[in-house]
Formats: structure tokens, sequence, C-alpha cells
């Protein structure tokens, strides 16, 4: 297994993050799905040793987290993007990556050279390696910050909303990078947005409240609302949440009134179900 | 007229030195205005060396620009990653080398200045080297901090390389004070305990607490005493009596020997 | 496809698709910074430089470095071209000048010369390939080993005489007079 949490637990002050969390994964892409606040950030920043729980325990990749030469051996095998990452003035993607790769520990320059190269050449970013990064678009330095996490090939990859501010095609071709990464990989990705998990993730945990609500296959979160979903002129009661769909109409979920025109559930239904009105679809007022 | 192009068997015989003098010259004329003809030659170049050529060319292109910094640290022995880790300016450090130039040359136009002002300095001077740590690491200081937090590379060494800034620096310093203040370089010169020491304990509480909040803490703690030391006395420099440097010195070494003995796992950080 | 761009190790220099960019189009792309279209000028031009310095020097060392210096030299120079000429002559020129830097840095060089036995080459390619040296072409050839390097030097690779000498590892008086011999001897051999 590569991640192993058990009865994870993260306290800031008197707010509890998330917890008490168990988890367990081995290679695969593995989604990480939940509404702003839910403790998705919090629950990766563990993940990448960069704050302690407070407690239960975790094991990634077969270390103990809690020891330092643990927690040591991990980050050699760990790769890293989180949701917000600055970078230094005046750097420029070639130098920003070759000091991610000095801080992992890539002594020999030639060498550590050729691997920035070949980051850079997988996320497409070749031809802007040279200029400034403050020129670039918020679309490239986010594909830049994927870069970095990929130095070294490692087995663990701890993604936390790697596709925000990239436009629809960008998602796509970074869809189709993480699933070849994925092969033998354990990647933990963190969104919300339903579309990339249910293309990209055959194991889904939806996180909210600092709890795990479910933990399984996208199909079986669909299917947690079959027969809950309903679309109708207008809004009705016992809609949980509703809006309105492309083809005019209002979508709902909830309980459906008798005789409603029942449709088949997404992922996106299912997921909205369990978080209640906490997704990020604009509402349509009760 | 039809063009005319040189067939492989010639090219070869060219690539393999084996034509005279003059038809090498002709066939080099020739190449230099026929582009199928300079592809044909590729066939016959040698495809191994082409490569090793493009990825070196390729490997000094892409390096980056080496900084004056990290020239001179490498000219002193330092490994070049690690120079270059102790070298890139950020905002934050830029910051605090404009505070401390601000500094260094209010003390060298001190002398003609008022002589209260100028003692003030030796209760500023030992916050610089103490800010210099503090923002070697931190999510405060660091736009990268995320990332290096999950790095592999040794805590200690890295905030140690990214602080070496703090050493000319508080040396510069020192020269600035001696020339500004009453005293001279014998006066400036006590200053010097206790910025290490309480740059040395800024470093060692990190760990637990971050680097902002006892920087900030000890900052007003010492300002507050060195206020209180001059209330009583009269004269500030009695904020740098024997006492307090046998105080400063003990402090220093403890707060080092923590440092040293590599960071315990807390509860806030890693 | 005879473009030698397959073997170069790098995906984007196998000139994706820009092939039909005339070489002053592709060194106006480098000197803007444009890496696939240098890769590009790398697969045309590389190899046949390569070539030619060989028949310089029998160093494949000498040889990797200079074509090396030269290409670092390209990208950073690509906006001094100025569109006098043609593009492969000027790279001619710049790498013949890398040579040589790497050359005179060396005590000793082999600097190679075409052997006197010629191949037989067809009468009709004689005759395209524009012999214009006419009866000159053999009193070319029979011109001794340094007069037809001083020659080759100055005549073909188009090096004056302080670099000609420089490569040559002769003094710069020694370059002139071989070259006066040299045209001395031409001149009786067309008159």
């Amino acid at each position: 297994m590569d991640i192993r949490l058990t009865e994870v637990t993260k306290t800031f002050g008197r707010n509890r993050a998330i917890g008490p969390v168990s988890l367990e994964a081995g290679p695969g892409v593995l989604g990480l799905l939940g509404p702003n606040g839910a403790g998705k950030t919090t629950l990766l920043r563990i993940l990448a040793t960069v704050i302690a729980p407070t407690a239960g325990q975790a094991r990634l990749l077969g270390y103990d987290i809690a020891s330092p030469a643990g927690r040591t051996e991990i980050r050699r095998r760990l790769g890293y993007v989180p949701q917000e990452c600055g970078f230094p003035t005046g750097f420029t993607p070639f130098e920003y990556v070759d000091y991610v790769a000095i801080l992992k520990e890539w002594a020999d320059r030639r060498t550590r050279h050729d691997e920035v190269r070949r980051v850079l050449g997988v996320m497409g970013l070749t031809d802007v390696a040279g200029r400034r990064i403050r020129r670039l678009s918020g679309g490239m330095r986010r594909r830049l910050v994927i870069a970095q996490a990929l130095l070294g090939d490692p087995p663990l990859l701890v993604l936390d909303e790697p596709t925000v501010s990239l436009d629809p095609e960008q998602r796509l071709r970074f869809r189709d990078a993480v699933s070849t990464l994925a092969d033998g990989r354990c990647v933990v990705v963190s969104t919300h947005q339903t579309e990339d998990v249910a293309a990209l993730c055959p194991r889904v945990v939806v996180l909210h409240e600092g709890e795990i609500r479910y933990d399984g296959s996208p199909s079986g979160l669909a299917a947690r609302a079959d027969g809950r979903v309903w679309t109708a002129a207008d809004r009705q009661p016992g809609a949980v949440v509703a809006w309105r769909s492309e083809n005019g109409g209002i979508r709902q979920i909830g309980v459906p009134p008798v005789g409603s025109e029942l449709v088949r559930p997404t992922l996106e239904d299912g997921y909205l179900l369990l978080v209640g009105g906490a997704g990020n679809r604009q509402e349509v007022p009760a | 007229m039809t063009i005319w192009h040189a067939d492989a068997e010639l090219l070869a015989a060219y690539a393999g030195g084996r034509l005279d003098l003059a038809r090498t010259a002709s066939v080099e004329q020739h190449l230099l205005g026929c582009g199928v003809c300079r592809a044909g030659v590729a066939a016959v170049a040698d495809r191994s060396l082409l490569d090793r050529v493009w990825a070196d060319t390729v490997d000094v292109l892409d390096r980056p620009p080496v900084s004056l910094g990290e020239r001179v640290l490498t000219w002193f022995g330092l490994a070049a990653p690690a120079a270059r880790l102790a070298c890139n300016a950020s905002t934050a450090r830029r910051a605090w080398l404009a505070a401390s130039t601000l500094l260094a040359v209010f003390a060298l136009a001190a002398p003609g200045a008022d002589d209260r002002l100028a003692v003030w300095l030796l209760v500023l001077a030992p916050l610089v080297p103490m800010t210099g740590v503090a923002i070697a690491y931190g999510p405060e200081t660091d736009p990268m901090h995320e990332l290096v937090a999950s790095s592999s590379y040794p805590r200690l060494r890295l905030v140690l390389l990214r602080s070496l800034i703090v050493v000319p620096v508080t040396g510069v310093l020192l020269l600035a004070c001696s020339v500004g203040v009453p005293g001279g370089p014998r006066t400036a010169v006590l200053w010097l305990l206790p910025g290490l020491a309480l740059a040395a304990m800024t470093l060692a509480l990190e760990g637990r607490f971050g680097a902002l909040r006892p920087a900030v803490a000890l900052s007003v703690g010492w300002i507050a005493f060195a206020v209180g030391a001059r209330a009583g006395t009269g004269s500030v420099l009695a904020a740098y009596g024997p006492s307090v440097q046998l105080v400063c010195l003990a402090a220093l070494v403890a707060a080092a020997a923590f440092a040293a003995r590599g960071r315990h796992p807390s509860r806030r950080s890693f | 496809m005879g473009h030698g761009g397959d073997g170069v190790a790098n995906s984007q220099a196998t000139g994706s698709g820009r092939t039909e960019l005339s070489d002053a189009a592709l060194l106006a792309a480098v000197a803007r910074g444009d890496r696939n279209a240098f890769a590009d000028l790398y697969a045309r031009h590389a190899p046949w430089l390569q070539v030619r310095l060989r028949r310089r020097c029998g160093d494949p060392d000498v040889v990797a470095e200079a074509l090396q210096d030269t290409f670092v030299a390209v990208w950073r120079g690509a906006g001094r071209w100025g569109g006098r000429g043609e593009v492969p002559a000027w790279l001619w020129g710049i790498a013949v000048r890398r040579f040589l830097n790497v050359v005179a840095g060396r005590a000793r060089h082999d600097v190679l010369v075409p052997v006197s036995d010629p191949v037989v080459t067809s009468a009709e390619d004689q005759v395209l390939l524009g012999l214009e040296y006419g009866d000159a072409a053999g009193a070319l050839n029979r011109l001794s080993p340094q007069l037809q390097a001083v020659v080759r030097a100055t005549v073909l690779d188009g090096l004056n005489t302080r670099e000609a000498a420089r490569l040559l590892n002769i003094p710069q008086g020694t370059v002139k007079t071989r070259m006066a011999r040299a045209r001395e001897l031409l001149r009786q051999a067309l008159s």
C-alpha cells in the first residue's frame, strides 16, 4: 500500500480541519472531491509531509511520516503540486525547475539539467524555458508547477487542484498526461471539477467538512443518486440542489415529487447529493 | 538545362577524403549553394557525433546565468548547487539588504549628526543579523515554501545557506558602525554578540514557532531592554555591559547547540 | 526524407513540419528565440558542416567542439546575419573561425589535406560540377601539400592571412610567400 492513513486528524487551534480520516491507496489515480473548505488541501499537505497530523498515524510508501528519517525517504519519492505556489522574482522556467531539482538533491549539473529539460518537455514548456515566468500566462505557470513535480519520476504524486486556471483543451491534455503517469504510480488529485474525476479516476473519495463521505468508484457515486434526479420547469419542494440545465428546464436533486421526469444520474449528481448545497453550481433559488 | 546534383558515391568519396583538392573544392562550393546536396551529405555524416553535439549545445544554451554571489561562493569552495540555494534574492531579502544598507549609510553619516541618534544604531544593529536569518525560511517570506517544505534537502543546511549573506552584511555594518559610533570600533563591536545571539535564538526557535513570531518577539524584547537600560542609567551602553555579553554568549552557544541537534518534529509544521 | 533530422537527439529537432521555411526565415526565427527553428537549422546544416570540418582535421573531438561552438554562436548571433550573402556561406564563416579557435589552442594538430589520387568521376560529372578551374584543376592538384593547405585556407575557406597563419601554425610571412608561389605555379600552368 502506497498510502496508509489511520485515524488522521488535523486541528488548527480550535478548528478541526480534518478527521478522523482513514484511507488506504495503492498505485493508480485517486480523485479527491470536495467543496472549498472541506479539508482537501489540509489532507494533501499531510500527504506531502508539509504539515504533521495532530493525531493518527500515516505511512507513505512504507515509511512512517512521524520519523525524520521516514519523512526524508518519503520526500525523495514524492512529487507535489501545491494549490498556491509562488515563484522567485526574475526566474525563468528553467531556473525554477532547476532550483527545485537542487532541493531534491540532484547535485550533478549535467544530469540535473537533462532532467529539467525532460520534465519541461513533458509539459510542453520547452519553447518558453528561457522566458521570465512573470511574462507567462496563468495556464503556463500551472504547467510549470506540475513539471517540477515530475522531477525524478516519483512513485507518489500529490496534486492539489492542478487544473485550476487551465483552459478546457489544456485540461484534456493534462488528463492524458496523468493517465500515462499513473502507470505503476500512486497519484492523488484533488479537484472540485467533477468532469476531471469522472474522466480520470477509477477511485473517488469525497471529503466534506473534514470527513470522508464516500470512497469507491465513480459509477458507485453516480448510482447513489439513482431515482433522486429529475428535471422540471420550476424548482420543486424536496429539491436539495437545483440548477438550470443546458437544454432549458431545471435539474434538481433530492426527493422527487411523484410523477417527475427522472433522469439518469451523473457523478456530479451523486456528489452534490452528498455535499448538499455546497457544490459549485449556480443555484436556482427555492 | 537540368539541375545537377552530386550522387551518393561522389558525396561518400568527398566525405571519406578520397577526392583531390580541386574536386573537393568544387563539391564544397556546390554545397554552399545547393540544399538538396546538403541533405545528401547528411547521409554520410557522423550521426552519433551530431547527436552528441546537439545535446551539448542545448546544454550550454540552457545553462542559467551564474550570479556574482554564486561565483564568489564557489571561489571559496562551496559546491555550485549550494551556492545557488544561498544566492537567489527574494523580495524579502532585497528589502532586508536595503534596510541594512540604509542603516550602514546612516552610521557612516552619523559622526556629523547628533550623538544620541548615533547611539540608537547600537540598538538597531543587532536586529540586522537576526532578521536576515528570520527571512531565510518560512511561508511568510518564501514564495516557494510549500515546495521547500516537501523537499528532502536538509532543512538546517538550507537555512544556513540562505543565511550566509548575513555574514558579509554584518561585517559591513560593523565597519560602518566603527566609524559612526562615538567610541569607535571598541564600542561598535559590542553589538556583535547580542546580534549573533538573537540570530541563533531565532534559528533555534524557528522549528517550533516559525521564523516570524520569534523574530518579532525578540526584536520587541531587545528594544524594550535597551530602552529600559538607557532609561535606567542614561546611556544605551548599559545594555551592552559585560554581564549582558556573557548572557548573550551563553544564549548563542545554547541556541547553536540546540539548532544543530536537528529539527525535532513539531506539532505545527515540519 | 533525407533531412538528417531523425538522428538528432531531441524530439523537437526532427523538424516539425517547418521544412518549407527558407534558411533566412529559420534564422530570423532563431533570432527571436525559437528553439524549434534552431533545431531545424541544426538538422539542415550541422551534417555538412561536420563533414567539411572533418576534412580539415582528423580529431573528432576537435570537430565536435568546433561544431558546438559554432551553433552556440549561431544561437546567440542569429540577429547579426544582415541578409548579405547566403546563409550556408555565413555559417561556414562562423564554423571555420570557431574551428580555428579550437585548433589554435592545441599545440599540435593534424590538418588534413586531400589526397592527390583523384577518384574517377564521370566526364559528365566533371563538366557539370562546373570545374571552372579547367586546366588549373590538374595544376592545383600538383601543388605541394603545404601550398595546397594555404590555398584552401585562404581561397576556399575565406580566412585572411593572419587567420590562415594561426590555423596552419606558420608565420604570416610564410603564408604570403606560399600564396605567391602557388599563384605563380598556377599562372605558369595556365599559360
